[in-house]
C-alpha cells in the first residue's frame, strides 16, 4: 500500500537489537557494519533528501568513542519549526563531536556481552522517543 | 653552563632593507643581530643567543616549506634550549613567519619556542593554539617594553619554572582548558555572576563560547538565465605584474581586474601570488581558480544571463577575518552598482 | 513552604548490633540492612561494607550516593518511590549529615563511577569526605537490564531511608530553616530585590538516564514550578548513571548547591522565587516544547534572573542552549553552569552546542583530563569493569591495581551544578 510507509518514522541504526525490535514500527535502514559516524552520515543523507530529525543524534550522553551503537529517527514531516532545529546543522555538530572523541581515543572493539548492553541502552532511548510521539501526526 | 638560544627575525629587523628586500632567502648569522642586541643583556649571563636566523617575509610566505626546512636544519645544528621569534608587532607576514617557525620547532625538534605579537596581528589567531605568543605593542616603538617581557618569559622556560595562566604571564590564551580548584564552589560563583548581570554589569565568563561568525545563506537565485554573475576569489589570481601589490599571505587589500572580451584566463596575462598552496598547475592554467572558461560556456548556453566583465581577487591565506570582512563590505557596493545578482566565490 | 532541616553530624561509621547514633558515630546493623536489600528477589547477594575518609579504599562501580534522612513530620522520605506519595518540602526532616549510602555492583551500562577515599584523586569527589555505607549488590543470573537498574536504585534508597529512621528522635546538632512563601507573598516580602529562579534540568533520556520526580519519570514531565525545599526534601531521586563525572546523585539533589547558595542570598541580595523543573529529552519536539514552557514560566513569574544547570554532555547541551536562548529572549538575565569536554589536549570546543546568548557561563572543570590513581589496599566492589567504565580505556588498569583514566570516571567530579570547587580556565 503506497503511502503507508510515509507515516512511519525512518530509523537509521547500526544496532541489531534496535532494528529487530522496531522493524514493524519504523522503516529501518540498518547496517551493522556502520560505525557511529557512518550512522550520522546516513542520517545526514536522509536530511538532504528532505527528511526531518525526530531524535537528537547525541542521545544518551554516551560519548561517541564509548558506545559502538547509534540510532537516529527521522520522518517525512515534523511538528517543530525549522527555526528550532536545522537537521543538517545538528548532525554536522554531532559529527564534529564524534571526530573530536575519536581523535582522543577510538571506540574500543567491545566483546559481545558489552555490545549487547550498549545495544539495550540504545534501544531504550529509541523506545523512549517512540513513547513520546503523543498525538503527533506523522 | 650557559643555556643556548636561537633568535629569528625578518630582513627588516636585521637591517637588510624593507619591503624591497622581503624576498631574501634564509640566512644564518653568529650571535646577536637587531633586537637581539637588547634581548641578550636582558637575558643575563645564564643564556646566550648563539645565532640569529634571518629571512625575508615574502620569501617565507611564498616558499614556506623551503624556508622552514632550512631554518629547522640550522636550529637543529645549534642544539638550542629555546628558540625565540620576533617580536613581530603588527606585521602580518612577519607574524605568520614567526608563528610558522615556532610551531614547527616545537613539533619537529621538541624544543621550546615562543614569539610575540600585537593583538590584531593575524598570526595571533592562526598560531595561538600552537605556541605561546606574548602580547606586545603594535609597532617597533614598543620594543623597549617587549624586551623585558620576552626575557622574563624566556628565563622561566629555561629554568623549567611553571608557566602560569595567560594573565599572569602576558601571553595570548591558547584556548587550552586547564583544571584548577577555585576558592569558591561553582554554584556560589554562578549566583555572584547572576547578581552582577542583573545589576547591568558584564562579568567575565568562565568559558567563552567560540565566536562563530555565521552568515545565513541567501535564498536561491530564482532566474539564473537573466542574472548577471561575478567571480570573486581568495585564490590570489592577479595580472602577472600584480599591479596592486597584493600580498602573498595576510592580505591587506584586494583588486578588481578586467576580463572583458576574454574567453579564458591566459597564463601569460594572469598568475597566482598565493603563498598557501602549490601553484604549479594554477600557474599553467589560472582557470582552475578563476573558472572564466567554464563561465563563458554557461553564458553562451544561456544558463546565466551574463558574466560581469571583471573579477575580484585577494589572498586568503593568513588574512584576518576582520580584513576579509572589510573587503567584502567594500566591494559589495560595486557589485550592487553594476547590477550583479549572484557571485561565485572560489577558494583554494 | 517552610522546611526545618535538623542536621546530626556524623564523624565516624561502625558496625553495631542496632542502627543508631552515639556521640557522632553512626552504628549500622550489617545483617539487618543486608536482609532488607535481599527482600528484592532480583538481588541474590548483598554486602554492607564501610569506607571512611583517609582510608586506602577504592569503591567502584558506584551507582548512586544517598544521604540517610528521615521525615519527622510533613510526609515520607523519597515520596512515590519508597515512601507514600505526598508533598514534601515542609515540616521537619532530620539528616545524618556526613554519612552516605553508596550503591555498588556489577555495571549495568558502563556509566558507573569510582571513589577513592584517599590519595591524589580523593579531592575530586565529595564522597571521599563522607562516612560511607556501601551496599554491594549482586543481581540474579540473567536479570534483564532495566530490572537490574531498578533493583539497584531501590536498594540504595531503602537502605538510606532505613538508616535515616534512627535519626527520628535525635536532637539535631544544627537546625536550619528554609522558607519560600507562596508566589505573591514572596514577591511582596522583598519588593526591592531582584526576583530570581533556578532552572533545574533533569537527565531524562532513557535507560540509565532517568530521573524521577515524586516517582514519575522526568521524560514524561512538562516543565513545572516547584518550591526549592521540595528538592532538598527528597522529591527528586536519581535513576541514572550518565558519565560518572556528570552524575547528579540523589545526595546532590538533597544538597542542591544552587538552591543552598541562592538561599544564602535570599532576602539580602535577591528574592528566591522558586525552581523550574525541566528535562533533557531525546525527542526533538519535546526539546522545543520544554524550552518554550520554561521560557513561558520565567515570563509568567516575572523573574529578573535565572541560573540554569544541566546533567550530562551532548544532547543536554542542546537543551541548555535552547533554554538559555528562549529565556534570554524574554528579557530575563541568564547564567549557565556546565562542565567541559574539550578533548585530550584541551583545545577543542568544550560544549556540543552553543548560542550567542550564552554569554555568562560558570565552568565546573574539564572531564577529559587524565589522572593517575595509585593502588589502594582495599577495593569495595570490583575493578573488573574499570576499562569499560566511562573515562577508562584499554590499558587503564595496571597489574598493580593502579589506574590511569580520565577524570570522567570519578563520581560527580565535574558535576554541572557547581557543587565542587573544580573549574577550568584558558591557558
Amino acid at each position: 500500500m503506497p503511502g503507508m510507509n510515509a507515516r512511519k518514522m525512518v530509523l537509521i541504526t547500526n544496532n541489531p537489537v534496535c532494528s529487530a525490535k522496531l522493524e514493524n514500527d519504523c522503516v529501518c535502514i540498518f547496517d551493522e557494519a556502520w560505525n557511529y559516524g557512518q550512522v550520522l552520515q546516513a542520517a545526514l543523507r536522509k536530511v538532504e533528501e528532505g527528511y526531518f530529525l525526530v531524535s537528537h543524534p547525541m542521545a544518551g550522553s554516551l560519548k561517541p568513542n564509548q558506545t559502538p551503537y547509534l540510532s537516529v529517527l527521522l520522518a517525512t514531516s515534523c511538528i517543530y519549526s525549522e527555526n528550532d532545529f536545522d537537521g543538517a546543522a545538528v548532525l554536522e555538530k554531532a559529527y564534529a563531536v564524534y571526530e573530536k572523541f575519536q581523535r582522543q581515543r577510538p571506540t574500543p572493539k567491545w566483546g559481545p556481552n558489552i555490545k549487547k548492553d550498549f545495544g539495550t541502552i540504545d534501544l531504550s532511548i529509541m523506545q523512549g522517543v517512540m513513547g513520546r510521539k503523543g498525538a503527533t501526526v506523522l | 653552563m650557559k643555556k643556548r638560544v636561537v633568535h629569528y627575525i625578518n630582513n627588516f629587523f636585521a637591517g637588510v632593507g624593507g619591503e624591497d628586500m622581503a624576498h631574501i632567502p634564509p640566512e644564518k648569522r653568529e650571535g646577536v643581530v637587531g633586537p637581539g642586541m637588547a634581548l641578550q643583556p636582558a637575558l643575563g649571563d645564564e643564556a646566550e643567543i648563539v645565532s640569529t636566523l634571518v629571512c625575508g617575509d615574502n620569501y617565507m610566505g611564498e616558499k614556506t616549506d623551503e624556508a622552514l626546512d632550512q631554518l629547522i636544519a640550522w636550529i637543529k645544528e645549534e642544539k638550542p634550549d629555546l628558540v625565540i621569534a620576533g617580536p613581530a608587532f603588527n606585521a602580518g607576514r612577519y607574524g605568520y613567519a614567526c608563528g610558522s617557525l615556532v610551531k614547527k620547532v616545537q613539533e619537529e625538534l621538541g624544543i621550546p619556542a615562543f614569539t610575540a605579537m600585537y593583538d590584531e596581528n593575524p598570526g595571533v589567531d592562526t598560531f595561538r593554539k600552537d605556541a605561546y605568543i606574548l602580547k606586545v605593542a603594535d609597532s617597533a616603538a614598543g620594543m623597549r617594553s617587549a624586551i623585558p617581557l620576552m626575557a622574563k618569559f624566556a628565563k622561566k622556560i629555561l629554568n623549567g619554572e611553571e608557566i602560569l595562566g595567560p594573565d599572569e604571564e602576558g601571553y595570548f590564551e591558547r584556548g587550552i582548558r586547564v583544571n584548577y580548584f577555585h576558592e569558591k564552589r561553582g554554584s556560589e560563583r554562578a549566583v555572584e555572576m547572576l547578581l552582577q548581570v542583573m545589576a547591568g554589569k558584564d562579568p567575565v565568563t568562565e568559558y567563552p563560547l567560540p565566536k562563530i561568525d555565521r552568515v545565513d545563506p541567501v535564498p536561491p537565485v530564482k532566474d539564473m538565465a537573466h542574472t548577471k554573475v561575478a567571480l570573486v576569489t581568495s585564490g590570489g589570481i592577479v595580472p602577472t605584474d600584480n599591479p596592486d601589490h597584493i600580498e602573498s599571505s595576510s592580505a591587506s587589500k584586494y583588486g578588481v581586474y578586467s576580463i572583458e572580451g576574454m574567453e579564458q584566463m591566459s597564463k601569460d596575462l594572469f598568475t597566482s601570488i598565493h603563498g598557501g598552496y602549490d601553484r604549479q598547475y594554477v600557474l599553467e592554467n589560472p582557470n582552475l581558480v578563476v573558472p572564466l572558461d567554464a563561465m563563458r560556456e554557461l553564458e553562451k548556453e544561456g544558463v546565466i544571463g551574463e558574466l560581469a566583465d571583471y573579477y575580484i581577487a585577494t589572498t586568503g591565506t593568513g588574512t584576518s577575518t576582520d580584513n576579509a570582512k572589510r573587503f567584502g563590505e567594500d566591494f559589495v557596493n560595486k557589485l550592487k552598482e553594476d547590477s550583479v545578482g549572484a557571485v561565485i566565490l572560489t577558494s583554494t | 513552604m517552610r522546611l526545618e532541616l535538623g542536621k546530626i553530624f556524623i564523624k565516624d561509621v561502625q558496625f553495631g548490633q542496632s542502627t543508631h547514633v552515639e556521640k557522632g558515630t553512626l552504628y549500622v546493623a550489617k545483617e539487618e540492612l543486608e536482609k532488607l536489600v535481599l527482600e528484592d528477589d532480583r538481588i541474590i547477594g548483598a554486602q554492607i561494607e564501610l569506607a571512611r575518609p583517609g582510608e586506602s579504599v577504592r569503591i567502584t562501580p558506584v551507582k548512586d550516593c544517598i544521604e540517610p534522612r528521615v521525615k519527622v513530620s510533613g510526609g515520607e522520605m523519597f515520596p512515590g518511590v519508597v515512601g507514600k506519595i505526598d508533598k514534601v518540602g515542609s515540616g521537619r526532616t532530620h539528616a545524618l549529615e556526613g554519612a552516605c549510602v553508596v550503591t555498588v555492583g556489577k555495571i549495568v551500562g558502563f556509566q558507573e563511577g569510582l571513589i577513592d577515599m584517599s590519595g591524589p584523586t580523593a579531592c575530586y569527589t565529595p564522597f571521599s569526605e563522607t562516612q560511607n555505607i556501601c551496599v554491594v549488590i549482586q543481581p540474579a543470573e540473567g536479570l534483564e537490564t532495566h530490572e537490574y537498574e531498578e533493583a539497584g536504585r531501590l536498594a540504595g534508597l531503602k537502605v538510606a531511608a532505613k538508616i535515616g529512621e534512627c535519626a527520628r528522635e535525635l536532637e539535631p546538632d544544627e537546625l536550619v530553616v528554609y522558607e519560600t512563601l507562596p508566589f505573591a507573598k514572596q514577591v511582596e516580602t522583598y519588593p526591592n530585590l531582584p526576583k530570581v529562579g533556578y532552572i533545574h534540568m533533569l537527565q531524562s533520556q532513557g535507560l540509565l538516564h532517568d530521573t524521577f520526580y515524586y516517582g514519575t519519570d522526568a521524560k514524561q514531565l512538562l516543565p513545572t514550578f516547584m518550591y526549592p525545599t521540595e528538592i532538598m526534601d527528597g522529591a527528586i531521586i536519581s535513576g541514572n548513571c550518565v558519565a560518572p563525572c556528570d552524575k547528579v546523585t540523589t545526595y546532590h539533589h538533597l544538597h542542591n548547591p544552587v538552591i543552598e547558595d541562592l538561599y544564602k542570598r535570599h532576602g539580602k541580595d535577591l528574592n528566591f522565587i522558586g525552581v523550574i523543573l525541566t528535562n533533557e529529552n531525546v525527542y526533538l519536539a519535546d526539546k522545543v516544547r520544554s524550552s518554550d514552557m520554561v521560557a513561558k514560566l520565567v515570563e509568567l513569574f516575572g523573574l529578573d534572573g535565572v541560573l540554569i544547570s544541566e546533567e550530562g554532555y551532548g544532547n543536554p547541551d542542546a537543551d541548555l542552549m535552547m533554554n538559555c536562548q528562549k529565556v534570554s529572549q524574554t528579557g530575563t538575565k541568564v547564567v549557565l553552569i556546565t562542565d567541559e569536554f574539550p578533548g585530550a589536549d584541551g583545545k577543542s570546543y568544550s560544549l556540543a552546542d552553543g548560542v550567542p546568548e550564552a554569554k555568562h557561563i560558570v565552568s565546573c572543570g574539564n572531564g577529559n583530563v587524565i589522572v593517575h590513581f595509585p593502588p589502594m589496599e582495599k577495593v569495595i566492589g570490583m575493578l573488573d569493569y574499570v576499562e569499560m567504565q566511562i573515562g577508562g580505556y584499554d590499558g587503564s588498569l595496571k597489574p598493580d591495581g593502579s589506574i590511569d583514566a580520565e577524570l570522567q570516571i570519578i563520581i560527580a567530579s565535574t558535576i554541572a551544578n557547581g557543587f565542587n570547587h573544580l573549574a577550568a580556565r584558558g591557558y
